[in-house]
């Protein structure tokens, strides 16, 4: 009969057999890692999605409060108003099935920074408006929203950068061209004064 | 009804499980050897039986035997193994897994933010961390829990759920989940799921030798030979593996009905209202279908609120049984109902009541009319702005970093340097914004504060997550001194935080109770000096009541200092459950040994609880005498 034959063989088959499920045990360790870094980042991105979203709710409130006094302003309301309808629907196709593209919603994130940023300086000029409550309240959800908009950024960039390690690096480089991860893209902010200071976007620790 | 008990009844079952699952692997071991021993038989039978094995049947190989047990257990651990990789990131992973989202407090679409509020209230109410709640994009309704202890548990719910239960029917489901967190179901469940996971191994390996032997080529018949032999090694694996994991999944499904059952239960008990629960499972019942559109959900649905997908083996009770049993407890419940103005239960969460000796823990259930309470009570004792900061990652630090702030000018200015230089400007600004507020919050309320923070904090990324706990380092040191409320702050922090981010494990170690004994003392003495009202000797004994061993007389008061304190925790913390719940009951009831709790006192409790893994309710109902305007330091909290 075969079988007292194939005993040893069988024995023998047993090693890579264990070596084998051995890999399969690192393999779904590193995927499972690669996995989860790509949710953190997405949930990170939604973080700022949603800091973002409620500054676009204030904008309009924003633009009601200052119209009243600024007259002479229209341009500049103008461009606060293109910037925000730039900027919402900047986000609305930043993550389009579950591929986070940041750089438009940077850029429009940016502009709408700018513009902002004029809008608040003329309103310097207009010392009733700056003193009313109404515009006071604004300002400070404003400024609060933004230095959670930062901090979510830093933390995205965080992410990023940790599931870019991993897509990069060996061994699990080897499982993420596999499984086709990506590398992602960072949010890169051009203007580094006005954010907190370490929002710089993670490319150095 | 005791939360250690369930824990000690799930134990147990874990005990009687692992004897079945070796009883099993026994089993699958046996059914690979039989076609080796029916050949040996056949050998034997045909007088070419092999040589010179004395005494030993001639079904018996030992060597073939061995090779077959260690093969089988060595490809069932490491099966096993793999399994438990992919658990190894606790609830977080599984939740991610099968695509949740976190949800964040200040993303507020109405519906998630009644989610939210729900989970809180329950949390609060239980003195659970609050756990983060992902929802997963699905329209079934469905919801699990996740993760192997209170502090690293995680609650998934699908967008179903959200969107087409009421909110009484809502907070039934949240109160069934939590019930696994509290009851420690998880932790079982993935132990079962490992153990079947292994013997079904086997048959992936059997599947994979029948591949590799159809394929073989049939030329020279050595290799016919082996050919052969591989298929009947695939097919004996295939058979005894199929066979295992069948009796491994009824397993499995049993205890996993029996939980279900406790928890439906357990969530009657909660929120005394088992209606909204069955009107829940209705909801469910009355749909097509509720199977959860995910791959991952099949191996996970025992997680589920209701089984995710249509398996053979149910992993939950039929759902008109599970109503059927809801709404019986409804009755038994609706008939000796209080009538409305009734006098209430006047023991205050923590508290010795004399007739009634209900303990501590046992209050750690949380009861209707608290987790109704929490919402309203926070509403009117917290401005809305502070509410809302907790629930902001960037807020939040603020919020924890204002915890530990200082009382003189001098002290305040440095703190206000070291948050700028390390957290920056924006931050400073932040804390500056929220410190009016914060200086209101009544003194037994900020624990609850803190608590709200908790999962906006897990929201930071692991560097933002080190740079606030150092810079919150800094604040606390500001001083020179470790004040009570921060080293309370400390505990809390370590046991709900940093537990997510890796820093430490929070199961139940294995030490005894008697092996800690000079621990315990020194904690208990520790204690029973805390009120400094020159009772610590009846104080430490009413507590030391609880533990059997300790010496008669407590430390003297100069040993016992918060440095003391924490090196015993550091010790007790290696404790079994067992020894956890008699250090904390021992604890509470020398604390009540002058017949009231005073506010450093229940810091001084919550800081130990935190520390063991232990749940302590808030105590809202007298946390409520503190909104504005009532008196607040130092007197006895009344009860």
């Amino acid at each position: 009969m075969t079988l007292a034959a194939t005993l040893p063989d069988l024995m023998v088959a047993a090693v890579p057999l264990t070596v084998a499920l051995a890999l399969v045990i690192v393999l779904t360790a590193l995927y499972n890692a690669l996995a989860v870094a790509r949710v953190r980042m997405r949930n990170a991105f939604s973080q700022i999605d949603v800091q973002l979203r409620r500054r676009h709710d204030l904008i309009p409130s924003l633009v009601e409060t200052v119209r009243g006094y600024m007259e002479h302003e229209r341009s500049t309301l103008q461009a606060v108003i293109r910037a925000r309808a730039e900027a919402v629907s900047a986000a609305e196709g930043a993550a389009v099935d579950g591929r986070i593209a940041v750089r438009a919603l940077a850029a429009a994130t940016a502009s709408l920074d700018g513009a902002l940023r004029s809008l608040m300086a003329r309103v310097e000029a207009y010392p009733d408006l700056k003193a009313s409550a109404v515009m006071q309240n604004l300002q400070e959800e404003l400024v609060s929203t933004e230095n959670r908009v930062a901090f979510a950024r830093q933390a995205f960039n965080d992410a990023v950068m940790r599931m870019n390690e991993r897509v990069s690096t060996f061994p699990s480089n080897l499982v993420a061209r596999l499984f086709g991860f990506e590398q992602a893209e960072p949010w890169q902010t051009e203007d580094h004064t006005r954010a907190v200071p370490e929002a710089r976007t993670g490319a150095a620790r | 009804l005791n939360f250690f008990d369930h824990q000690d009844a799930a134990r147990r079952s874990t005990r009687r499980l692992v004897v079945l699952f070796i009883l099993s692997v026994v089993g699958v071991i046996a059914m690979l050897y039989l076609p080796i021993a029916l050949y040996l038989v056949s050998e034997e039978a045909e007088g070419r039986g092999p040589r010179g094995r004395d005494g030993l049947p001639a079904w018996l190989d030992p060597g073939a035997l061995a090779v077959v047990a260690g093969g089988a257990i060595t490809l069932i651990s490491l099966g096993a193994l793999v399994r438990r990789v992919q658990f190894a990131g606790g609830g977080r992973a599984v939740a991610e897994s099968l695509g949740g989202r976190w949800l964040s407090p200040s993303s507020a679409s109405p519906a998630e933010r009644r989610l939210l509020d729900t989970v809180e209230e329950m949390s609060i109410a239980s003195g659970m961390p609050v756990p983060p709640v992902a929802i997963i994009e699905d329209e079934s309704i469905n919801a699990f829990a996740a993760g192997t202890t209170p502090a690293n548990a995680v609650l998934g719910f699908t967008r179903g759920a959200l969107n087409r239960l009421t909110r009484d029917e809502l907070q039934g489901v949240v109160a069934h989940e939590f019930s696994h967190i509290a009851h420690g179901d998880m932790r079982l469940n993935i132990r079962l799921a490992c153990a079947v996971a292994g013997v079904m191994v086997l048959v992936l390996i059997g599947r994979v030798l029948f591949h590799v032997a159809a394929r073989a080529p049939r030329t020279r018949s050595r290799k016919g030979d082996a050919t052969a032999g591989l298929l009947l090694v695939g097919l004996a694996l295939v058979v005894a593996g199929s066979i295992g994991a069948f009796f491994g999944r009824i397993l499995q499904a049993a205890v996993s009905r029996q939980r279900e059952y406790l928890a439906d239960a357990s969530a009657a008990q909660y929120t005394r209202n088992p209606r909204a629960l069955a009107a829940a499972l209705r909801r469910i019942a009355g749909l097509p279908s509720n199977t959860l559109d995910s791959a991952a959900a099949s191996g996970l649905n025992h997680f589920f609120f209701t089984s995710a997908a249509s398996a053979w083996l149910a992993t939950h009770p039929p759902i008109g049984e599970r109503i059927r049993r809801l709404e019986g407890s409804a009755n038994a419940i609706e008939a000796p109902m209080r009538p409305e103005g009734a006098p209430e239960r006047t023991e205050s969460a923590i508290g010795f009541a004399p007739q009634h000796r209900a303990t501590t823990t046992e209050r750690a259930v949380p009861d209707a009319r608290t987790i109704d309470a929490v919402t309203p009570m926070l509403k009117r004792t917290l401005p809305p702005r502070l509410i809302e900061a907790c629930r902001e990652p960037f807020d939040a630090q603020a919020v924890l970093l204002l915890s530990a702030w200082g009382s003189t000018d001098e002290v305040r200015e440095r703190q206000r340097d070291v948050v700028r230089a390390n957290l920056g400007p924006a931050m400073a600004a932040t804390v500056s914004r929220l410190r009016p507020a914060m200086s209101r919050v009544p003194e037994p309320l900020l624990l609850t504060v803190l608590d709200l923070c908790m999962p906006a904090l897990q929201q930071l990324s692991q560097r933002q997550y080190r740079d606030f706990r150092a810079a919150l380092g800094e604040v606390m040191r500001a001083d020179g001194k470790v004040s009570l409320m921060e080293w309370t702050l400390r505990s809390a922090l370590a046991r709900r935080v940093e537990v997510r981010f890796g820093a430490l494990g929070d199961a139940p170690g294995r030490a005894t109770i008697a092996a800690r004994l000079g621990d315990a003392h020194a904690l208990l003495s520790t204690v029973a000096h805390a009120p400094a009202n020159g009772r610590a000797r009846e104080a430490y004994r009413r507590g030391a009541e609880w533990i059997r061993g300790l010496p008669v007389e407590p430390l003297a008061a100069e040993r016992c200092s918060l440095d003391a304190l924490d090196h015993a925790l550091e010790r007790l913390a290696e404790l079994n459950e067992a020894g956890r719940h008699c250090v904390v009951e021992a604890v509470a009831t020398a604390m009540s040994e002058d017949g009231a709790m005073h506010t450093r006192e229940d810091l001084l409790l919550r800081g130990i609880a935190d520390r063991l893994g232990v749940l302590l309710p808030s105590a809202v109902d007298s946390l409520e005498q503190h909104a504005p305007g009532a008196a607040l330091d130092g007197k006895p909290r009344p009860r």
